[in-house]
């Protein structure tokens, strides 16, 4: 997989952009402000249907516009396919595929898949564990389009139920209204619950290989997923109905899978009490990698690897290590302020599958 | 818009409030009625003081009718031990277009959802209950949203203990569709809904 071209009309501090990437190494580099990371931000939107910086799209359409542009091609294997997003001013938007439009972003997901570490990623490991708990649906997503259907129904269910037990709580109605959702709860908790430990399963796998295979044994990482409570349908609605009094009082379902705990140990350490920040970056860039294989493994696209200001930030010696490790075979886009910086530190997209621009200040 | 009158200001509020309405088409069909003859724009509020006025639920299945039973309730014709239970009274008449449905209807007004406000008890379930006997078979058709299928779910459960058979509206591929084209979600729960030849 690979992005063959993105353009951009109108978005952040772009009037207009086009960019060719090659299927190897592309960087662009330019001052602080000249709008690099917006160029990621538009790749990743046009993958995942939403931005990595911001929830509100409309806040990307420049002031005084009425019309943003998003227009990207990507490359699988032999076939080409063309993804726009159009964000009017009014608050409109539309996703078209191949000049069609289509009905919601989650038809885009799974279709160029690409792989994003940038500084705002950090919070998958040193964030709270909601933080990990959508870091990690957002993979399955990709890889499973019924996860994503589940997923969407067991947080509407999850909504109703929460709503219900408000109504309990305040207006005095009956508690059938919360129990009658607790069959659907249930069911749709178990379905995410047994995906779920499959793929942490082999996720995990995954991490730990090449945790081995990067750093030479030297590190060691285990995955683990504490499925929240119950496991069996009937269990979990045992656990619903004993609980009933105290979700009441909180106005707040308190068992299912949006209460699952991730958790990441660091040569046997729990990284998110004890990590320093080097062991939180490694670990980051480790989890991205085996992100990636996973990806492969089960969609057979190799994704895009997004590299937003790494070098910056990491102190590994050289950085065309993590480069290939990650990279590979892989398409590559990177951002750097600098890029005789990148080339000191062995990164050189001089070859005739690489890239290289330069942004200006506008 | 200052330069439009406020009577006709106020009808394109009105029309503007119908579903899939946007103000565009209602400005176009205010200024068409401006246009039209004094008798249409009569005939226009007539008809609609008309439905209001006449029309009723009716008293047995909730559908809509302007006597205290409706048709379908009274054909003898029809089988009364299958009751086809629909979320609004609209739906009744997309089964009944496909003239293959003989059974009777009960609209239920609704589904739960407690974002709006809608449990068990806001819904006509209780005039539901007399209408069954042993022999009945309960089709629940409710839409397969999450809060079609737990409505469905909760209706089941209730019916179940009384000895009731209930089922439930197949989901799977739309006729005279090509599989290629069919969407992944649709894809995924015909295979889950799949039948033995």
């Amino acid at each position: 997989m690979s992005v063959k071209e993105i353009a951009v009309h109108s978005f952040r501090n772009h009037d207009q952009a086009r960019l060719k990437f090659g299927p190897g190494v592309n960087v662009i580099w330019g001052g602080n402000g000249s709008g690099k990371t917006s160029i990621l931000e538009a790749i990743y939107l046009l993958a995942y249907g939403r931005s990595f910086r911001t929830r509100r799209l409309l806040e990307t359409l420049q002031i005084g516009r009425e019309q943003m542009n998003i227009t990207g091609i990507f490359e699988q294997g032999k076939e080409q396919n063309q993804i726009q997003l159009n964000q009017l001013h009014d608050g409109r938007k539309r996703f078209i595929l191949n000049e069609k439009p289509i009905s919601g972003a989650r038809e885009l997901i799974g279709l160029n898949p690409v792989v994003v570490l940038s500084p705002e990623e950090q919070i998958i490991t040193k964030g709270a564990p909601g933080n990990r708990r959508s870091y990690f649906d957002q993979v399955f997503s990709v890889v499973s389009k019924a996860y994503v259907d589940t997923l969407v129904s067991y947080t509407r269910t999850l909504k109703q139920r929460n709503a219900a037990l408000v109504r309990v709580a305040t207006d005095n109605a009956p508690v059938s209204m919360i129990t009658a959702w607790d069959d659907t709860l249930a069911k749709n908790g178990n379905k995410i619950w047994r995906e779920r430990i499959q793929y942490i399963n082999e996720f995990s796998g995954l991490l730990q290989k090449v945790a081995h295979d990067f750093t030479i044994g030297d590190v060691k990482l285990c995955l683990q997923h504490t499925p929240d409570t119950a496991l069996t349908i009937d269990e979990h609605k045992k656990i619903l109905g004993q609980s009933l009094k105290n979700d009441i009082r909180r106005g707040y379902t308190g068992s299912g899978p949006h209460r699952d705990i991730y958790e990441i140990g660091f040569n046997g350490e729990d990284l998110r009490k004890f990590g320093s920040q080097g062991e939180h970056k490694i670990t980051m860039v480790l989890i991205k990698m085996a992100e990636a294989r996973f990806i492969r493994k089960h969609t057979g696209k190799g994704p895009t690897i997004i590299l937003d200001d790494l070098f910056a930030k990491l102190d590994f010696q050289r950085s065309d290590q993590v480069l290939s490790a990650l990279g590979k075979d892989l398409q590559t886009i990177i951002t750097a302020t600098d890029i005789i910086d990148l080339e000191k530190k062995g990164v050189n997209p001089s070859g005739s599958n690489d890239t290289s621009y330069h942004l200006g200040l506008n | 818009m200052g330069f439009v009158p406020d009577s006709i200001n106020r009808l394109i509020e009105q029309f503007a409030k119908f579903p899939g309405i946007g103000r565009k088409t209602a400005r176009r069909m205010a200024f068409h009625l401006l246009n039209a003859s004094d008798e249409t724009a009569v005939q226009l509020a007539q008809a609609i003081l008309d439905m209001k006025t006449k029309i009723r639920f009716c008293d047995i299945c909730g559908g809509i009718t302007e006597e205290e039973t409706c048709e379908i309730c009274l054909d003898s014709k029809r089988n009364r031990n299958l009751i086809c239970v629909v979320e609004e009274a609209a739906d009744i008449y997309t089964f009944e277009r496909t003239n293959s449905f003989h059974g009777l209807y009960h609209v239920l007004g609704g589904v739960l959802s407690p974002l709006d406000g809608i449990g068990p008890d806001d819904l006509n379930i209780d005039s539901l209950l007399p209408r069954i006997n042993e022999e009945s078979e309960i089709i629940v058709a409710t839409n397969p949203s999450v809060e079609g299928e737990t409505t469905a779910l909760y209706l089941a459960k209730l019916l179940n203990s009384r000895g009731v058979i209930v089922t439930r509206l197949a989901r799977g591929l739309p006729v005279g569709s090509d599989l290629e084209y069919t969407d992944n979600a649709t894809l995924i729960r015909a295979i889950e809904g799949r039948t033995s030849l």
